[in-house]
Order: C-alpha cells, then structure tokens, then sequence
C-alpha cells in the first residue's frame, strides 16, 4: 500500500488532509495505516479510544492517554511489550522523551531499528534523531547525525513514501549542527511551505529566517501565521500555539524589544518548552549572580 | 598591443587547431593524416591520433562532452572519444574533401563544409545526416553555427558568402513528441527531394573578387567577417531582413584563409599565406598589429572559448598566443592597493574594509590603444599616478594627478605625458624615467622636468625599473639586479639573477623576492642571497606575509617559501591571481578581470614549518595543539628537518615511535615500543642503540630476552661483573652447549674448569694440554690414564704455559651504567606534562580556578571575595595595573566551571566563548557568572538586577526553536549566529543586534524628552546604558556609535534627574530650586532640548528675581534659538533682566567657572577638588560618594578600579 501522500500530509502538518488521504485507501488495518490514522487524530485533538484494545491499537490508546496528560505510563509499557514493532516501539519512545528519558527513548528507538522489522523504520530514526538532538546535551547533534548515518548506510535505497520522513530527519540534524542555513535546509521549508504549506512547515520556514536573521520575512510568517486563514485552522493553531510564541519571543528580542509579557504568555500555554526550560535555569542562574555582587 | 607567444609546436603542415574548453589542451589536424593533443601549458605531446586517410582539415572540441571531431580529405567525418582515445564513429555522405567541423554550442549537431559543394548538418547522436544545404557551386571552403540563433554563415570559392536560416530543423528535430511517423517519411522524402525546407538561404553576400576561403560571425553583434583570395577581409552587417558590407580592410599580400572576430574586444584578426597574423580595428577597420613568420604560411586562427588565447596553424605546426597582457598593475600604499582594471580604469581597495572604490579617473585615452599598462606607480603626497606603456612603436609614461574622491571614470586632468620607459616614484616629489636610447636614468620633477640625468654603464640592457628603497631603485637587467642609489648616482649592489620580472619587499623591507619566469630568488635588502628555487609551472606574482613568508602564485597554485628554501603548495587556483598582500589568512589578489580577490587559506602549514626553524617551539605545540595538522607528511617532515623528539610527540604507531626515539636516541620510550613490537629486528636495534649509549643495563634487558647468551657473556666481561659471568657459565653448562661453555671458561680464567670440560667430551689431548700448562698434574695424570698413554708419549708444543692474559677487573664493582650527562626533558616533553609555566596552548584552555585563601593570592586584586578590602583601601591600587590577562582567567576559570554539566562535546555554544570573551558572547552561550565576573571587572558592575531582562533577551535572541513531529515531543534548539554561513569554527559567533537598536533606543528617549515625558524618557536612557554595557560589535564605527550613546544617555538621565528633583522641590526652596535648573543647563543635551533647560534656567530666575542670572540664559538661549515666538519671548526677558541687572538669590552657580555636576549630591564638583567617576557610565561624583551605587545606570559602583567596558569584537 503505497503511503506517500499521506505521510507527506502528515509531516508537513497537514493532519486533516493526511486523514483523508487514507480514507481513500480504504478500511485497512495494517500497522502503517492505523498509526498514521491516530496519530493524525491525535494531533488534531480528536482521538478516541479504539474499543479492540489489542495489538498497535492498545498501544494507541494509551498514548494519546499520555499525550493528553492522563495516561500511565506503565499501560503504555505493557501494552507494547504485548506487542513489540516498530509503530509501537515508536510510541514508546515518544512516551519516554515526553517525559524527558531521552537517553532511554534513543535506546528503545535504536532496539527497533537494530531489529528485523521492515516497516516503521524510517519513522523511528526521525525520532531517534529528533529526541537525540533535542536535548541539552544534543552537542551541535553529532549522535543525532551519527543516528541518521547509520540508517541511511543500511537502508541505501529506502521506500520512495519514506522520502519527507529522511529529509525532515536531515533536516533537523542540519538545523541543530547549524549547518545549510542559507542552503539546502533553508530550501528544503521553502519548498515545503509552497507545496504543501502549514502552521508546522510556515514555523520551520520561519525557524530558518531567524537563523538568517532575515527579520522582516520572519515578522511576515508571523503575520501571516495570526492572519484569518490560518487561525482558522482551529486545531492547528492550537497545536502549534506554543511553537509560535517560541519563535515571536526570539523574533522580538532579535529586534531589540521587551519580551517578558511574551514568555510570560508561553509559561503559561507550555512551561516545559525547551525556550521556558532554559528561561527557568537562566533566571536561577542571574539570581545567584545578583545574591553574589549584591 | 604585445603579441605573447605561450606555446608553439612544430610539425608538419598544420591546417586546424581546436581549443579544450576548460583543459590546458590543443587538437592540431595536420597535412599528414594524424591528429595531435597537445597540452600547450606544459608544452607535452599528450597523443597522437590516426584514423584518417589523407590531409585532416576540420577540427573541434564538444563544448561540454569529452568528444571531438575531424574530418579531411577521406570525404568522412570521425568522431573520437577523448576517454578511449578512440574513434566513436564516422559518418559518412560527403562526395569530396570535407574543410570544416564544428560542433552546435547546444544541439547534438556537427556541420561540415566540403568541397562537394555542400553543407551538411549531422546529429551525432542518432549518427544520421539531418540536412543537406546545397546552392553554393564551388567548393564551400568553412561553414559554421551562429553562437546564439539559428543561422549558418558559409565562405565558397563561388565568391559568396552565404547567411542560411536553419530554425526549421531545430523545430523538427528538437520536438520529437510531435514529430510523427508522418513527419518522418516526409523528412526522408524531403531530403531525397533535395527540397530541404527546414535550411533556406537567407542572404548571399557577394563582394569578394575571388574566392572566399573563411565567414565568421561576431559572437553578439550581428556582423559578420570574412576573408579570400583576393587578399581582402570584408565585414559585413545585418538586419532581419538584409546584409550589406560595411567595409574592407586592405593589406594582406596574399590570400587570407582564416579571419575571426575578437570574443571580446572589438578586434578582427585574420591570417593568409602571406605568413602574418594582422589585427584590426573593428571600428575603425584600421591596422592595429600584425605578425609575421619568416617561412610558414598560416592557414587557420582560432580564439579559445573561454580565456584570452588564441591559436594559429601555420605550415609548421601551430602557436598559441595571447594579444597583450592580462596582469594588471597594481601599487600598495599602506592601507590601499591602487590599481587599473580592465576598463583602464584607476581605482583602489581597502585592505581594512575590504571594499573597492569607485573609479578615480579614465585612462582610456593615454598610452597606446590596446594597450595595457605594463607598470604602475603611486605618490601619496601628490595623489597621483605614473603609468608605463609600451609597444613597438616605444614606451609612453603619464603622470595622472587622481581627483580626492572617487566619483567615477571621469577624464583625467593635468595629465604629462611622455615617452620614456619604467617611470616610478623615487621620492615625494621626483620619479625616474629611463631613456633607452641614451641609456640613461633621468630624474625629473613633479613638473617632468629633468633635474639629473645619470649614464648607466655596462652593456646588460635594462629590462625595468621597480622601487628600491627611498631614493633607489632596482635595475632589472637581462642578467643582474641591481641596487642603484639615485641620488648619490651609484650602484649599491647587485646580484646575479636572469631575466628578473617582478619583485616583491618584504614588509620590513628586509628581503626582497625577485621573480623570473620560472625562478624566485630571495635576497636582503643589500641583494645577498637568501635562497634561490626553481618552479616548473610560471611564477605570476609573490608577496610576504607578516611573519615574513613569501606567498607566491604560479599559473594554478598558490604556494609558500620560507627564507631556508623550505616550500609548498597552499591551494590550487581555477584562474591565474597576481597576488599583492597577504595578511593572516587572507590573500589579496587581483585577478585578470582585473577585479580584487581575497582567497583564504589556511597559512597552518606554513606558520609551523617557520615555527620549527625559528625554534619556536610554544608556537609550534600551540600551532599543534590548535589545529589540525598531523598526519604522516609531518611526521616525516619533522623527522626529516631534524626533529624527531617533537614527531616522537604526536604518534601512536609503535614502529614509528620506536623509530623515532632511537634517532632521537630516546632509549626508554625505545625500549617501551620494543616491548609491543617484540620482533628480533627491533631488540638488535635497540641492543646495538643501548650499547652505543652505554646503557648496560638495557644491553643487558635486550641481550636476556633475545637470549643471546655469548653476547651477555662477553657483556658481563667488559663490564667486569664476574659473578655474573660465572652464572653464565653455569647456565652454559646446564644448557650443555660446550662451545659456550669454553668460551665461558675462557672469560673467567677458569682452566680447571676447560680442562674439565675438554675432558668430558673427550678432547683429551686439549684437556691434557691445559692441566700441563696450568702445571696442574694432578689432573694431568689423571687424563693419561684415562687415555692409556704415558706421559713421554705426549709431546707438546713448546710455549704451553699458563696463560695470564686474562686479566682481573680493575672496577670492584660492576660497570652498569656508562656515565653520560642525563639528558633533560625536551621542551616538548616538559610542555606536554605541563611543567612549562605560562604557556598558554589553547585561547580557551581550562585555565586554572584561581585558589582562593593562600597567602601569595589574597593579595592580589583578583581575588575576588576580598573585594570589599581592596575597595576600601584608598589609593592602593592602581587602575592601571589591573591586567587584562587576570580578568580573561577568571571568566574562563568560571566558564569551565558553568560549562562542565553542560558541555559533553564540542558544542557551537562553546565555541562562541572559545572565539570571544565579551560579557556579550558569555550572556548568549549562558555563562552567566563568567559575563557578571567580566563585567564586574571591567566596569564595576555590581548590581546586576536591572540587568536582567537584557541577559535573558540576549540569551533568547540567539536560539530557535523547530517543532518536532509529532507536536508533543520537545522541541529542537538551533542557535543564532552571527554570520548564517560562517563555516569556519574559530569564527562562530551569536547573533548580535545591530548598533540600531541602540540609536533607536536613543531617539526613543529623545522624543519622550520632547513630549516632556521625562519618567519615562529616563528609563529609556538608562536602557541605552543597559544595552551599550551589553553590546558586542566587531566594527569600530559601530563601538564609536554606542560609546557615544552611553555618554550621551548619561547626560540625558543626569539632566532628567536633576529637573525631576527640581520639581519636587517644595515652593519654599527657591534657591535649590534655581541651582538645579541652572545645573539642568550644563549637561550636554542635543541643543534643542537644551535651549528647554535654559528656557526653564531664565523664566525660574526671571520669575525670583535673579535678573543677571536670567539674563544669561536667556543669551544662551538666543545662542541656540534665534527665531520664533520662544526666541521673541527670550529677548524680552533678557531685555528686561538687563534693566534689573542684580540677582535677589546668592546661588551656586558660576556660568564661568569650570565644573561638573555629582550625579547623586546634584551639587557642583569645582575643578580642583577631589572626584570620582563611575566606571561605567563616567559620571562625576563627590569623592565621598565613593562604593555607592551609580546614580545614572544604578548598577555599577562609582569609584571601583575598572579595566573599561569592552564590547569589540
């Protein structure tokens, strides 16, 4: 069954075009597409519950318990040690790094790709390099680089659906290396914004002019971000709520300007941004200093 | 014009000649039937190819495909593969000989011209012939595409020049979907037709009175050249719609076979069988230049493709040319290259900002047309330059006084120009020419006159004349260089060096590089020879960078030389550079567009080598410690040049290691490497070292393990270690290895023991022998018995007595050790063991914590917890002494300290604070305590609370954040920097807001002023100092700007603060209130708001009746307000004041006396009497304000000895 519309809906953010591109595959239940259907759903807030309560579809439910805030982790735990695969050892991992164990979700992610499995596989080096490079010891991302490498050694020719999945993977190690930023990463969110634009690939776009200091094109991606259309996409403009504050904070104090009312805006939305995370850590930091010369 | 022969080869007939495209590569069709390649840089003959039968005339290179074509008087056309060296495959059709070949810049298409009449166009790839052009009805001589359109032009013997329109066959054979089978069998129809729609004549052009042997076009005008036998090049224009010539130029004396257009300049060359290539002006139609050879007929020219060579066959092989050189002149003066480009423009770049100018003046006009300078020569006092030419025709020089500004090409004035060679500057006002038919050197003046004229003896012609030094310059003759002095008109010296063309100074004027074609010489300044190397690629330029490195370029490399000889290739070049400066990394060039280029390398290599020489080695260790520079090339160099201890320090491998200590003759590390080797080979060498060193107890170690007993023995004797030498021999015995044994014997005189053994493997005769020379006769009888023979029966030979020349050791003690004087650590021993003090390897080496509570440290002033101590102790301390370095320790002490939870690897955020050390940087890599730590030292920062907001901004404006998929996962961090694509680790940097934030901050503040919103406008002001304090720029104009920002928004916040206080002043306190509003008046605002202070100076004095002091501000006032109803109001006053003219309030306030005003008292500080002032903000202070918070920023103490804020890059 060929995926490549959906997951190229999927990863740009596109979630509600992403789901109806696997209604028209049809009812099916392999892995691929029940993942992607929930996760779809997830993202859009929608998700309820699967009654069946076996196989991926257990494993499911208790993530977006997780995800919602309500979950336990050990339900997820046992759900998917009832059924290890790469879909489900996904969610695992993504249940761990939610809960800041990157160290272990790069491990679960690594047991996955190291295992005989077929499918799923491009899905979890996304997120073992996203996971790897996000933390605050990502080191400039060589592991999440080394991550990618790997994968893309093994795997010479991956499956032409898997494409977006292996650049967004690229994409991010160059990001955190703070490599391409005028070339191939700035181009690749373009590119994404023209074909298939959305609150994610817009942010990333923006993310990229930042890195330019490009401020007016990143001030006219907020604008457009705040503009009808796009607030109108309701569950986008939740989802991502958080990501654009992040990005406005940086624009605004690039620009020069005040930016507490802003971040006291995000502490409010996501206190456990990585933007808020540092906030906190810097702020104990400056009191200590104060304390010391005071 | 210069006609420059690069390259000629001899052969037979030659009748085509191609160019490579982007290879140093020349095809040659010859008369004889073979095809050659030559590589025309190196001058080599890199194949021959023979295919054809009979005379090859046609020839060509594939624009982009490793592919060429011939063709010739087979009737067929061959194309080859450059790869294989291979014909591809011919293609046939031609009834007769076939002239021309050329590729189409774009199309799979090869045209040909035969003598069949006709002209076919072939698609190569398909290998089938497209279309068939008849009409002509002679020979067609040449036939080739237009560069851009879908034209043809074609030369005949039929007199005509003819223009064909081929767009019809792009459109059939560049559409295949709509080429149907139809279309197909109409084609084949079309073509067995002869109809040929797809190929029309367009125009024909008839004016030749014979033959025409070539037609080209002009590569974007719409013109057209050709030439015949009747020794006429003709040049013909074009519309749309018709052709007619324009003109002819006259002056071949026989036929003209080959004539093209110049690719980019407007010039015709053409070639005949009057053996000359002659140049012409396209515009003119008039002789610029022309060649001749003294026996060879040219047949065919041709431009290469893309550089500036030419080519021309001729009857004995080909030559390659270029018309005029391509090199243009330049010259340094400090800060400033002068230089003409290629429009013969003069303009000048600046080394420090890196930016060209806009032109100065137009040269076109001086000189010969065509003609490029050959030398230039600047004089910063008059501003002017002097410019040689020359041609055959002389030498021409001008002196061209340049305009102060650049505004751009304009025509020069006050131009002298003159004939005379090589003038150049010798000092402010003279410059020398050289006048060759006297052979003389001329002194003139600003004005050309000559002031001394000096005869320069000998019969080595003078090539040129460069600076020498004030006052002399450097002859470069045929064979010498000479250093000739002009003003006392002697030679200085002089050195043997052929056919000298450029020189470079070094930049301490010390050495001098003279460069011929294929030599650099480098001698000193009095032309003692340094060096001399040889290069087998042509030199094009030198300079010395300024550690005294020659950097030099060739046609295609950049390359180094030290003074010892010692060079190597930097980094290869895709065009020819003439470089004039080099500093760091950095190599100023211009290039043959005549436009500045500014190559990196990486000087590394280079920097070591002269470190080694030198012997400096902390350079060496850091340059090693600091980059990446190993590798088996240097080891092999350092073990080469003499240094294997330092080698010794940067391998691994256990061969090399080992190797290397013995030559260095470091036995322990020898014997260590030995021991991980372990291979007979390696122990004999070390063995043989260790003997060598007269380490006998490595000897001894070495010879145990191999178990070279005979050798421990002989060992232990010359040693004198006889108890060992006996265990030898018992070890021997229980081995039973009887020669060893003996031997043993021997060693310890042991003839009992000898005779025993001789005995027991039954030499008895030798055991006998020995008991009768020892007199022993014991034993003697004893082994006669068991011989069963009787003593007479025995004769010995006569001398058999005991031998004593064995004799007892004269050391009691054994010898283990000869005695050497114990060598020391090497330098790099030490270093790398730290024992070395004060070597700093690395910018950002973890620098020791500073150890707090010992005795040496308390006292000094960076120990930060006595702070308060040293605050206190008046006068102790000198601001002056604070050093730098102190202040560098620390933050980097904290860094590391901060940094270790962090920093697992090479971060980026850690290199920021490795590249630069500004509170800035720190703030944005999140090292907080180490920015507070700086900041404190360098402007007595101390209470950091109003700083927050800033560090956390700064921190923010330097990351991004990317959303994860899926959403709930964290976010991923990418940081900011300050150039997106610097790729170079040691110059990552944040992001940093530009210098206007802090003007739009300012003008913020200024119109909050004007609105007479002073609370607001203070807070502004006081953010500018915030953000001034915490500002980073790498560009002076931009620290200039900011520090004045801070000035000035202290005087703004002093101001504000003195009005605010005056306002809230109770009514009853007048003379406070005019001392403050007269205080107002003297801090140093922008002259509209301060003509408010004195407004509100003169109307509160005005108003309590001080008329003298109201008088006064109301002048100034007028001063600064001279129109308007203020202004009006501002007169009256004053013109009332002066009636009163007395004051009713004594206040302290002299207009005319010289103070500053306390930033916290608000009273006046008299010049005299003691100050403070804050280190950040510079405000004054009474000297008992001293340790209080800063009144203007309220973050710094006033009167902390400070190093000063540094916020450049």
């Amino acid at each position: 069954m060929d995926l490549f519309t959906v997951k190229q809906q999927y990863y740009s953010g596109n979630y509600k075009q992403a789901l109806k591109e696997i209604e028209k595959l049809g009812s099916s239940d392999q892995d691929a597409v029940v993942f992607y259907r929930a996760k779809s759903l997830i993202a859009l807030g929608k998700y309820e519950k699967d009654s069946s309560q076996s196989g991926l579809a257990a494993a499911l439910n208790a993530y977006a318990d997780i995800v919602a805030g309500s979950g336990s982790f050990e339900d997820l735990e046992s759900a998917v040690s009832g059924n290890k695969n790469a879909f489900s050892l996904n969610l695992l991992a993504s249940a761990q790094a939610i809960q800041g164990q990157s160290e272990d979700a790069v491990k679960t992610c690594l047991e996955g790709l190291d295992s005989n499995e077929t499918q799923g596989l491009a899905e979890l080096v996304l997120l073992a390099v996203q996971i790897s490079a996000s933390g605050p010891s990502s080191g400039s991302g060589s592991s999440a680089s080394n991550i990618l490498q790997n994968f893309l050694a093994a795997h010479e020719e991956y499956a032409n659906e898997d494409e977006i999945i292996v650049n967004l993977a690229e994409s991010c190690v160059n990001f955190v290396a703070g490599r391409e930023i005028t070339g191939s990463n700035f181009y690749f969110y373009e590119e994404l914004c023209q074909t298939l634009p959305s609150w994610k690939s817009q942010l990333g776009l923006m993310s990229l002019h930042l890195q330019q200091s490009h401020l007016p094109e990143a001030q006219a991606i907020v604008d457009l971000l705040e503009s009808e259309y796009y607030q109108n996409q309701e569950e986008s403009a939740k989802l991502y709520a958080p990501q654009l504050l992040a990005n406005k904070i940086t624009l605004t104090a690039m620009q020069g300007a005040r930016v507490d009312e802003l971040r006291s805006q995000l502490l409010e939305l996501q206190s456990d941004h990585p933007l808020c995370q540092n906030y906190k850590t810097n702020n104990a930091k400056f009191d200590e200093v104060v304390a010391k010369y005071a | 014009m210069k006609m420059l022969t690069k390259f000629e080869s001899k052969s037979t007939r030659a009748k085509g000649l191609a160019f490579h495209p982007s290879r140093p590569w020349a095809l040659v069709a010859l008369f004889s039937s073979s095809i050659q390649l030559w590589d025309y840089r190196m001058g080599t003959l890199l194949h021959k190819f023979e295919d054809h039968e009979g005379p090859v005339r046609g020839i060509d290179f594939h624009p982009t495909q490793p592919l060429f074509v011939s063709a010739g008087d087979d009737y067929t056309i061959k194309v080859w593969s450059l790869d294989t060296k291979k014909c591809l495959f011919t293609l046939n059709g031609h009834l007769d000989y076939v002239r021309t070949v050329f590729f189409h810049r774009e199309l799979p298409w090869i045209i040909s011209a035969s003598d069949d009449q006709t002209i076919r166009i072939w698609n190569w790839q398909n290998r089938k012939e497209i279309a068939c052009l008849t009409g002509h009805n002679h020979f067609v001589m040449c036939a080739d595409f237009h560069p851009t359109e879908d034209l043809v032009v074609s030369a005949s013997l039929d007199e005509t020049v003819r223009v064909w329109d081929i767009s019809g066959l792009r459109k059939r054979h560049s559409a295949p979907s709509t080429y149907t089978l139809e279309d197909q069998i109409a084609a084949q129809q079309n073509l067995l037709d002869g109809g040929f729609g797809d190929c029309v004549v367009k125009f024909i052009l008839e004016g030749h009175a014979r033959g025409v042997n070539w037609a080209s076009f002009h590569p974007t005008l719409p013109l057209i050249v050709s030439g015949g036998d009747d020794r006429q090049v003709k040049l013909w224009r074009m519309s749309s719609t018709k052709a007619w010539e324009v003109d002819t130029c006259r002056g071949h004396t026989n036929n003209v076979d080959s004539v093209i257009f110049h690719p980019h300049q407007n010039l015709i060359i053409s070639v005949g069988e009057d053996k000359t290539i002659r140049v012409w002006d396209l515009d003119k139609r008039t002789p610029v230049k022309q060649f001749k050879r003294e026996n060879d007929r040219f047949w065919l020219v041709r431009a290469h493709p893309n550089i500036n060579l030419f080519g021309a066959a001729h009857d004995s092989g080909i030559m390659v040319f270029k018309l005029d050189r391509e090199r243009p002149c330049s010259a340094i003066n400090q800060n400033q290259l002068i230089f003409v480009n290629k429009e013969k423009q003069v303009q000048t770049f600046d080394y420090n900002k890196k930016v060209v100018s806009l032109p100065y003046v137009s040269l076109k006009n001086i000189g010969h047309a065509w003609n490029a300078f050959r030398s230039l020569s600047y004089n910063p006092s008059q501003h002017s330059v002097l410019v040689n030419c020359s041609d055959n025709q002389g030498s021409k020089f001008a002196l061209c006084p340049l305009p102060k500004q650049a505004t751009g090409a304009i025509e020069p004035t006050g131009v002298l120009e003159d004939s005379g060679s090589f003038a150049t500057f010798v000092a402010r006002n003279r410059f020398v020419v050289y006048n060759s038919s006297t052979s003389s050197l001329e002194v003139r003046g600003l004005d050309n006159k000559v002031t001394k004229s000096i005869k320069i003896d000998g019969e080595d012609a003078v090539k040129d004349i460069v600076y020498g030094g004030p006052g002399s310059v450097l002859l470069l003759q045929a064979k010498t260089v000479t250093l000739f002095d002009v003003q006392q008109a002697r030679k200085l010296a002089e050195v043997p060096a052929k056919n000298v063309k450029y020189v470079s100074w070094s930049l301490d004027g010390q050495f001098i590089a003279l460069m011929s074609k294929h030599t650099i010489t480098i001698v000193t300044k009095n032309l003692e020879v340094v060096t001399s190397m040889h290069e087998t690629i042509r030199i094009k330029s030198a300079a010395w960078d300024e550690t005294g490195v020659l950097i030099y370029s060739t046609l295609n490399h950049i390359k180094y030389t030290l003074l010892n000889g010692d060079n190597g290739i930097i980094k290869t070049l895709e065009n020819t550079l003439y470089i004039n400066k080099v500093h760091g990394k950095f190599v100023y060039a211009l290039n043959r567009e005549g436009e500045v280029e500014v190559v990196t390398i990486d000087p590394t290599e280079y920097r070591f080598k002269k470190a080694l020489v030198n012997k400096n080695f902390p350079e060496v260790l850091r340059i090693i410690k600091n980059s990446n520079l190993v590798g088996q090339n240097i080891i092999s160099y350092l073990q080469k040049s003499g240094f294997p201890d330092i080698a010794l320090q940067f391998v691994q491998e256990p061969q090399t290691r080992f190797d290397l200590a013995l030559e260095y003759g470091d036995l322990n590390i020898a014997l260590e490497e030995a021991n991980k080797l372990n291979s007979s080979v390696v122990w004999e060498q070390l063995g043989k070292a260790a003997l060598q060193q007269g380490n006998i107890e490595m000897v001894e170690l070495v010879y145990q393990t191999q178990k070279l007993f005979d050798k421990l023995s002989f060992l232990y004797l010359i040693t004198g270690d006889l108890s060992k030498l006996s265990r030898m021999e018992s070890i021997a015995e229980r081995r039973g290895d009887v020669s060893s044994l003996i031997l043993n014997t021997l060693y310890s005189d042991s003839a009992e023991k000898r005779g025993s053994v001789f005995a027991q493997s039954g030499a008895l005769p030798l055991a006998y022998a020995i008991a009768k020379a020892n007199n022993d006769e014991n034993a003697a009888a004893q082994i006669l018995e068991k011989a069963g023979v009787n003593e007479g029966s025995v004769k010995l030979p006569k001398n058999s007595t005991s031998s004593r020349l064995c004799k007892s050791p004269v050391v009691s003690e054994a010898i283990t050790q000869w005695p050497l004087e114990s060598p020391g650590a090497s330098f790099f021993e030490k270093a790398l063991s730290g024992q070395v003090e004060g070597l700093s390897l690395e910018e950002a080496a973890g620098a020791e914590e500073p150890e707090k509570g010992t005795s040496v440290i308390a006292s000094e002033p960076n120990d930060f917890s006595d702070e308060e101590e040293i605050l206190e102790d008046d006068g102790g301390w000198d601001i002056g002494e604070e050093d730098l370095g102190l202040e560098e320790d620390a933050s980097e002490a904290f860094l590391a300290d901060e940094g270790a939870t962090k920093i697992v690897d090479e971060n980026e955020v850690t290199q920021w604070t490795k590249n630069c050390k500004l509170p800035y940087v720190l703030i944005a890599s999140g090292a907080f305590e180490a920015a507070a730590q700086a900041l404190n030292k360098q402007a007595g920062v101390a209470n950091f609370e109003p700083l927050r907001p800033r560090f956390l901004e700064i921190y923010e404006s330097c990351r991004t954040y990317m959303a994860a998929t899926p959403a709930e996962l964290p976010s991923i961090t990418g940081v900011i920097r300050a150039v997106a694509e610097e790729e170079e680790r040691g110059k990552l940097l944040p992001f940093v807001a530009g210098i206007d934030v802090v003007t739009s901050k300012m003008n913020e503040g200024f119109s909050l002023f004007k609105a007479n919103k002073l609370e607001a406008a203070i807070e502004i002001f006081r953010d500018v100092v915030y953000i001034v304090t915490l500002f980073a720029t790498n560009n002076e104009e931009d620290e200039n700007t900011a520090r004045k920002a801070l000035a000035k928004a202290r005087e703004y916040v002093l101001g504000i603060t003195i009005e605010l206080t005056r306002r809230a002043l109770p009514a009853d306190q007048v003379k406070r209130n005019l001392e403050l509003a007269s205080y107002f008046t003297t801090t140093k605002l922008l002259p509209p708001h301060r003509s408010t202070a004195f407004q509100v100076a003169m109307s509160q004095s005005f108003k309590h009746k001080n008329f003298i002091q109201a008088s006064y501000f109301a002048s100034e006032f007028l001063k600064i307000v001279t129109t308007g109803p203020r202004a009006d109001q501002a007169q009256k006053v004053k013109d009332r004041a002066d009636l009163m003219a007395h004051d009713a309030i004594e206040v302290d306030f002299d207009p005319h006396a010289e103070f500053a005003i306390c930033a916290s008292t608000l009273t006046p500080i008299y010049s005299g009497t003691p100050t403070l002032s804050d280190p950040l903000t510079g405000a004054k202070y009474h000297a008992s304000e001293k340790g209080k918070l800063d009144a203007i920023a309220l973050i710094s103490k006033i009167g902390t000895p400070a190093s000063g804020l540094r916020i450049l890059i």
